[in-house]
C-alpha cells in the first residue's frame, strides 16, 4: 500500500492545508485504491467519484485562496471519506441495506454527513451495511463484505464494510453505527480504531436507525472508524452536539483526550465475563498484554468486571422481543420493504421473537434503568475498563460465531455498554496465532470519551495499533 | 430584617452570613409561623424541630468560628414528603410508608443540607405524588392559604401552601405532569421544573428507574422569589452517580441572559384543552405585554404537537393498565390505594405490546417536533392551568384535569418556571409559565424574574 494511503485523516488535513498535497491527488489516490481492493472486499456499494473529484478541485481552489494560514478552512478540508450506507446522503443512493430503499436517493444529508461535509470532508462513496444495520453482514442487494486480512473471513458487523475499506487503505475514515457492538466489533475484526460515543452525544437524524426508537432509543450511537485513534479524536467534536431534531442529544461539553492525565487513571480489565461465552486464548492474551501495557503508565490496573454484565442478555431480549418485533415491522413499512422481502440475515432475528404481557414490558424498561444505575455505581471505582474486542479474532464466513455474537448469542461482549450508554473505543492491540488482528475495547463512564480515547491512544502507542493488511 | 418569614432565601442567607441575624432566630421565626398557620393549612406533616434548632445553633457557632460556609448556611427549608429524609418520617403519601424512617437523605436533601440548609419538616403530598390535589390517607388534605375551601393543587401543594404563608422560604417539589408549576400558580409563588436529566431523583418516591415514564419526573425548587430558584438550582443539579438519566450539562447564569435578544411565543389556549378562565387569559396577556417591552419579539404561536399530548399521555400512563403504579404500591407495601390516586389511575385494560412500543416511539416524535418549534423562539409564555385554585375535589372531574397546560413540557423534557402575574376577580393568585428549550433554565428564570419585577410577583395571603 502506498505511503499516502496509510496516512491518518489528521495528517491528510494538515498536508492539504499546508499545500503539501492537493485534495485532488488524495481523492484520486483513494478512488484508485478502492477500485483495486473493492472487487475482493465488497465493501463500497456506491461511489460518487465525479462529485468527489469536483469537490476536491473546489477544495484546492479554496486552499489557494485561503493563503498561508488556511484559517477559514474546515477541520477536514479536502479529506476524503466513506460513509456506511445507513446514513442518508444527498444525491447518493442510500439503501440502509433494505430492499424498499433500493435505488433511493435522499434529498438531504443525515446530520452526521452534513456536518462532515460542512467541515470540508469529501464523500467518496457508501459502504455496505446489513439490512437496517440489525444483522451481521450482507443483505438482499449486496454480498457479504470480506476481511482484508483474510478474504475467507468476516470483517465483522454491522459496520464491517466500513472497517474493511478503512483497514485496506481505501478510505481514511468512515462513520459506523453501534446498537450492540456494530462499530467496536468490526474495528476489532479489521484491526482499526473505532469509537461508540456516549448515548446522547451524536444526532441520529437521517440515519436508518434514527432517533425515535422508543424503548430502544438509547442503544444506537453513530461514531468514527479510522486507522488511527487521533482521527477519532479529530472527528468526534465535528459530529457531536444537538441538531435541534434528535431529541435525545444533550449539550455536554467534550473533554480533550490530550488533557487526560494517564498517571491518575484507575483501570479495570477482564478477559472473560460471567454469563458471557468463553473468550479464546488469542483474545485473552491480547487483553492481558493491553493491561500490562497500561500498568506502566496508569495509577492502577486491576482485574475486575461489572457483576451485572450478564443481565444484559436477558434485559435486551425482554425489550427487543416484547412487542413481537413490531418495531422492526414498522421500520420495514416506513422504508417500503415487504416482510416477504426481508433479507435472510435479518430474518434470523424473528426466530427470537416472543411476546410478553405489557406489565412485563414496562417492568423490563424499569429494570433497564436499574442496570444503568448499577453500572454507574460499579464505575465509581474506575476511570476506564479494558474488555475483549470479541470472543475471537474474525471468524470464517458461515463458520461458528460468524455473526461475531451480534445478537442474543452470549458471545456479545459489547452490548452491555450500549444498554449502559457508555462510550467505548476499540483499538488493535495484537495478533491471533493465525495472523488476524485482535482488538481491545476501552470503556469509560458516560460522557468521558476523552478518557476512552486517551487510553486507546496509549495502547496504540505501546502495541502498534493498525498494521497494513497483506497486499 | 424585620420580616424574617417573608424574606427571600437569598436575603436570609446574606443576613445570616453578615451576622445581621442568627440562624437560630430565623429557624425559630419559621417554626413559630408554621405553628401559627399550619392548623388551617395542613401543609407541614412532619416537623424535626429539635434537630433544626440544634443545627441552627451549630450553624451560628460555625459563623462565630469563621468556618467556610455553604451557599445556604443556616437557612431553613421544608421538603415535600416525597423526598427521603434521614431520621425524619417520609411517607410519600402512601399508607405502606406510614411512619417510615429512611436511613439516608435523598440526593437533593443531602445536597441542600451539605450546602448548609436546615430542614424544618416535611410537606404534604398526594399518594406517590400522582394526583393534582394534595390529599392522602396518611395525613389528609392540605388547604390553600388563600381560601381553605380551595386546594393548593398538587402534587407539591403542601410545599406551595407553606411557602406562600411564610412558613418556609424554600421547598423542593417534584413535577411529573405539572406538580411544581400548578401549586406555584394556585398559591401565587415561584417554581421551577428543570430540564429532564438535570436533577437526580435518587431517594425520591418517584425515583429514577420509571422506564418509559422516567423522563417525566423532575425535582425543582419552589420559593416566593425567582432569585431563590436561581440560587438553589445549581446546588441540586448534576450527576450523583446513581440516577442514570442525569447529564453533566453546564448550567448558565440567568443574569447573563440578554433579554433584548429573545424571541417569544405565547398562547392563551390550545385546541382540545379546556379554555382558560378569562382571568387566566388576561394574566397571560398582561405578562406578554410586560415582556414585549423588553424582548426582541413576541408572537402568538403554539407548538402544533400540543394537541397530541392527551392521547400520548394516556397511552404511556395507562398503556400497561397502570401496572407501573401497582408496582410502586407493592414496593412500599401499600394495600389500600387512596381514592384520589384511584381517580387518576382507574383500572384499565393494557393495550397491545405493539401499540405500546409505538406509543414510545411517538413520544420521541413529539419531543422532536417540540424542538423543531423552539428553533424559532427562545421561550414560550403560557397559562399554567385553565383556572385559579379550584375548590377541593374539582380537578377530579375529567373536564377539569389540570395537567393539560403543563404536562406537554414533562413529555418534552423542557424547563418551565412559574411566577405570579395577576389576580382573579375573586382575589386568587394567577401564575404564568415560561418554558424554554432543554437545558435553558437560564432563559426561563431570566424571563420569570423580568415578569416578577414588572408585575410584582408574590403577594402575601391574608391568613
Amino acid at each position: 500500500m502506498r505511503e499516502l494511503l496509510q496516512r491518518s485523516a489528521s495528517d491528510m488535513a494538515r498536508a492539504v492545508r499546508a499545500r503539501e498535497i492537493s485534495a485532488a491527488e488524495l481523492v484520486g489516490a483513494q478512488l484508485e485504491r478502492i477500485a483495486e481492493v473493492n472487487p475482493s472486499l465488497n465493501a463500497v456499494v456506491e461511489l460518487c467519484a465525479e462529485r468527489a473529484r469536483a469537490e476536491a478541485d473546489a477544495a484546492d481552489q479554496a486552499v489557494a485562496q485561503a493563503g498561508s494560514h488556511g484559517a477559514a478552512l474546515g477541520p477536514l478540508h479536502g479529506v476524503p471519506f466513506t460513509l456506511k450506507d445507513s446514513h442518508d446522503t444527498a444525491g447518493v443512493v442510500s439503501t440502509g441495506g433494505t430492499l424498499g430503499r433500493k435505488g433511493y436517493v435522499p434529498k438531504a444529508d443525515s446530520t452526521v454527513a452534513a456536518r462532515l461535509r460542512a467541515a470540508g470532508a469529501i464523500l467518496l462513496g457508501k459502504t455496505a451495511c446489513p439490512e437496517l444495520t440489525q444483522a451481521h453482514n450482507g443483505n438482499a442487494m449486496h454480498p457479504p463484505a470480506n476481511n482484508p486480512y483474510d478474504l475467507s473471513r468476516t470483517p465483522g458487523g454491522s459496520s464491517g464494510a466500513c472497517a474493511a475499506i478503512v483497514a485496506a487503505g481505501g478510505s481514511p475514515l468512515d462513520f459506523g453505527s453501534d446498537t450492540g457492538g456494530s462499530i467496536r466489533g468490526p474495528a476489532h475484526c479489521c484491526g482499526i480504531a473505532g469509537l461508540k460515543p456516549t448515548s446522547g452525544r451524536v444526532p441520529r437524524t437521517g440515519h436508518i436507525i434514527a432517533w425515535g426508537m422508543g424503548a430502544m432509543d438509547g442503544l444506537t450511537q453513530i461514531g468514527p472508524m479510522a486507522r488511527y485513534v487521533e482521527d477519532l479524536a479529530l472527528t468526534l467534536p465535528i459530529i457531536s452536539g444537538p441538531d435541534g431534531v434528535d431529541p435525545a442529544i444533550a449539550p455536554v461539553p467534550l473533554g480533550d483526550p490530550v488533557a487526560v492525565d494517564l498517571s491518575n487513571l484507575q483501570i479495570a480489565w477482564y478477559a472473560e465475563a460471567d454469563g458471557h461465552a468463553a473468550v479464546d486464548a488469542d483474545v485473552q492474551r491480547v487483553v492481558r498484554d493491553a493491561a500490562d501495557a497500561l500498568r506502566e503508565v496508569t495509577a492502577l490496573v486491576t482485574e475486575d468486571a461489572p457483576p451485572m454484565l450478564a443481565d444484559y442478555f436477558d434485559l435486551r431480549e425482554r425489550v427487543d422481543g416484547a412487542d413481537d418485533f413490531n418495531w422492526v415491522r414498522r421500520l420495514l413499512k416506513r422504508h417500503g420493504t415487504a416482510e416477504s422481502e426481508l433479507s435472510p440475515q435479518l430474518r434470523g432475528l424473528w426466530a427470537e421473537s416472543h411476546s410478553s404481557t405489557l406489565a412485563d414490558f414496562t417492568l423490563a424498561l424499569e429494570e433497564q434503568d436499574r442496570f444503568r444505575s448499577e453500572m454507574l455505581g460499579w464505575m465509581r471505582h474506575y476511570d476506564a475498563v479494558l474488555a475483549p474486542g470479541a470472543v475471537s479474532a474474525a471468524a470464517k464466513h458461515d463458520g461458528p460465531n460468524d455473526d461475531g455474537g451480534i445478537r442474543s448469542v452470549r458471545a456479545n461482549y459489547w452490548g452491555a455498554y450500549n444498554l449502559a450508554g457508555w462510550p467505548g473505543a476499540a483499538v488493535r492491540c495484537g495478533t491471533s496465532m493465525e495472523g488476524m488482528p485482535v482488538g481491545v475495547q476501552v470503556l469509560a463512564a458516560p460522557w468521558r470519551e476523552d478518557i476512552a480515547l486517551a487510553v486507546a491512544e496509549q495502547l496504540e502507542r505501546a502495541l502498534g495499533g493498525w498494521r497494513p493488511p497483506p497486499s | 430584617m424585620d420580616d424574617l418569614t417573608y424574606a427571600s432565601l437569598t436575603s436570609i442567607v446574606a443576613a445570616i452570613r453578615a451576622g445581621e441575624v442568627s440562624s437560630t432566630e430565623v429557624v425559630d421565626a419559621h417554626l413559630a409561623r408554621i405553628a401559627e398557620v399550619n392548623p388551617s393549612l395542613n401543609a407541614v406533616v412532619q416537623l424535626c424541630e429539635e434537630r433544626a434548632r440544634a443545627e441552627a445553633k451549630a450553624a451560628d457557632a460555625a459563623i462565630a468560628r469563621g468556618d467556610q460556609l455553604g451557599p445556604l448556611h443556616g437557612a431553613p427549608i421544608t421538603l415535600k414528603d416525597s423526598h427521603d429524609t434521614e431520621g425524619v418520617v417520609t411517607t410519600g403519601g402512601t399508607l405502606g410508608r406510614r411512619g417510615y424512617l429512611p436511613d439516608a437523605d435523598s440526593t437533593v436533601a443531602a445536597r441542600l443540607r451539605a450546602a448548609g440548609a436546615i430542614l424544618l419538616g416535611k410537606t404534604n403530598t398526594p399518594e406517590l405524588t400522582l394526583s393534582g390535589e394534595t390529599d392522602n390517607l396518611v395525613y389528609g388534605r392540605a388547604n390553600s392559604p388563600w381560601n381553605p375551601e380551595r386546594t393548593p393543587g398538587g402534587s407539591s401543594g403542601g410545599a406551595a401552601a407553606i411557602i406562600a404563608a411564610g412558613g418556609s422560604p424554600l421547598d423542593m417539589g417534584s413535577d411529573t405532569g405539572g406538580s411544581i408549576r400548578l401549586p406555584s400558580h394556585f398559591s401565587g409563588i415561584a417554581g421551577l421544573k428543570p430540564t429532564a436529566g438535570r436533577v437526580p431523583r435518587t431517594g425520591h418516591i418517584v425515583p429514577w428507574g420509571m422506564g418509559a415514564l422516567d423522563a417525566w419526573t423532575t425535582i425543582g425548587p419552589m420559593a416566593r422569589y425567582v432569585e431563590d430558584l436561581a440560587l438553589t438550582l445549581p446546588i441540586i443539579s448534576g450527576p450523583d452517580g446513581i440516577d442514570p438519566a442525569i447529564a453533566p450539562v453546564p448550567l448558565r447564569d440567568p443574569a447573563d441572559v440578554e433579554l433584548g435578544s429573545l424571541r417569544l411565543a405565547y398562547y392563551t389556549e390550545v385546541d382540545g384543552f379546556q379554555r382558560p378562565h378569562d382571568d387566566v387569559s388576561a394574566a397571560a396577556q398582561t405578562a406578554v405585554s410586560a415582556l414585549a417591552e423588553v424582548v426582541a419579539s413576541v408572537e402568538e404561536d403554539a407548538p402544533p404537537a400540543l394537541s397530541r399530548f392527551n392521547d400520548l399521555s394516556r397511552g404511556v400512563m395507562m398503556g400497561d393498565g397502570r401496572a407501573w403504579v401497582m408496582r410502586m404500591l407493592e414496593r412500599w407495601g401499600t394495600e389500600r390505594m387512596s381514592p384520589f390516586l384511584e381517580q387518576g389511575f382507574g383500572k384499565a385494560e393494557p393495550v397491545s405490546s405493539a401499540e405500546y412500543s409505538e406509543t414510545l416511539e411517538r413520544q420521541d416524535q413529539f419531543r422532536s417536533e417540540m424542538l423543531g418549534f423552539i428553533q424559532n423562539y427562545d421561550a414560550i409564555v403560557a397559562p399554567v392551568a385553565s383556572m385559579p385554585a379550584p375548590t377541593h375535589g374539582a380537578t377530579y372531574a375529567p373536564e377539569n384535569r389540570t395537567m393539560f397546560y403543563t404536562g406537554p413540557y414533562n413529555l418534552a423534557g423542557w424547563p418551565g418556571a412559574v411566577v405570579r402575574c395577576g389576580t382573579s376577580a375573586d382575589g386568587l393568585p394567577i401564575g404564568v409559565q415560561v418554558l424554554a428549550a432543554p437545558w435553558r433554565e437560564d432563559i426561563a428564570l431570566a424571563l420569570a424574574a423580568a415578569l416578577e419585577s414588572a408585575l410584582g410577583g408574590y403577594v402575601r395571603p391574608l391568613l
